[in-house]
């Protein structure tokens, strides 16, 4: 429901990270971000505000590649590591629900690919 | 060509969740953000709250909704400083609120002599848990008409809450809520959430919270001291 502050927020960051290339700018190919899986986004509602925000911008035409990011935790008590797939936030090896986050609400914009330079067509 | 960014979307709104909590640290101000989804008693839990610390503690409420000032209206006559939000016409209808829109609601809030700060958050299970406003705790409403599934579904709201109030405890003998699988169901997501079993109609419950409130308040003055 909220995808399109979201999306806004995306291209806040992305917009800043153009900043300082040298113009004319490269026509941008790709945004690729890392979505953890317990955050409240919905991958393919953002697709969409993205799809509609983007034209008229140095955005447009670009994809937004979304890579998932699996609900890790770390156990305060017994100190291991596990991933966290049927969100059950208790520890499977000594059942401490004292469990810190290790990933999984990320919302991050990881990357810009920008287009290779384009040769002008010689015919 | 690839350019590098690695830059959090919510950094923006978490730097002013910051510059908020700062502004509530100088006046001494405890916060809460109150989250639920509609109609789970929130406002109800507000109104009683605000009279049992009437004499007790100054209080101030910021009032999120997306459109009217229903909620505010109901807590004025209660005699404290109340600031509405509403989402609709300034912020694209939103569905929650985030740290920018209590930055511009504070110069209307008079923050001096305030113990405690409360946030009613827009009614909504799902966007409140992901944007910081600048909260000292996440308190979380869920009224057992909602039904013993709602921490599988929603477990973000229930894993960033630091206490839930488990309202409308007084409908329990007309419906099928089954309070052992709640307890279970919460406990998988968050095993360290504390759960108050509450009713702001009858006031099971009340005193456990406002116990609960005046511990925190005090915890976190010791804290800024």
């Amino acid at each position: 429901m909220h995808e399109l502050s979201i999306c806004y927020g995306i291209l806040e960051v992305a917009m800043g990270a153009l900043e300082p290339l040298p113009r004319p700018l490269p026509r941008v190919e790709r945004v690729t971000m890392r979505i953890g899986r317990l955050t409240a986004v919905v991958p393919d509602t953002l697709s969409h505000y993205f799809d509609l925000l983007t034209p008229g911008t140095d955005f447009e035409g670009a994809a937004l590649v979304i890579e998932e990011v699996p609900i890790r935790g770390r156990c305060d008590e017994c100190a291991a590591s596990f991933e966290i797939e049927t969100l059950s936030f208790t520890c499977p090896r000594c059942g401490s629900g004292l469990v810190e986050l290790l990933s999984g609400r990320e919302l991050e914009v990881v990357s810009l690919d920008t287009a290779e330079e384009e040769v002008p067509c010689a015919s | 060509m690839q350019v590098s960014v690695l830059r959090s979307v919510l950094d923006a709104n978490d730097l002013i969740a910051k510059e908020n909590r700062k502004e509530f640290d100088a006046h001494g101000c405890f916060v809460i953000n109150l989250m639920s989804a509609p109609g789970s008693g929130k406002t109800a839990i507000l109104e009683r709250t605000l009279r049992a610390l009437e004499g007790q503690l100054r209080v101030a409420v910021i009032e999120g909704d997306v459109l009217g000032t229903l909620d505010a209206d109901r807590l004025v006559p209660l005699g404290v400083p109340v600031v509405q939000i509403n989402t609709d016409p300034l912020f694209g209808g939103e569905c929650h609120l985030d740290a920018r829109m209590i930055r511009n609601a504070l110069p209307a809030l008079p923050l001096d002599g305030v113990a405690v700060v409360f946030i009613e958050n827009v009614g909504n299970l799902v966007c409140p848990a992901e944007f910081s406003v600048g909260e000292d705790r996440k308190v979380m409403v869920l009224s057992v008409a909602e039904g013993e599934d709602k921490p599988l579904k929603y477990p973000l709201m229930f894993r960033v809450s630091d206490l839930l109030l488990l309202n409308k405890t007084d409908l329990l003998e007309h419906l099928d809520f089954d309070l052992l699988q709640f307890r279970a169901n919460a406990a998988r997501v968050n095993p360290v959430l504390p759960i108050i079993e509450f009713s702001a109609r009858t006031g099971q419950g009340f005193e456990t919270w406002i116990d609960w409130l005046l511990r925190e308040v005090a915890v976190t003055a010791t804290r800024r001291a």
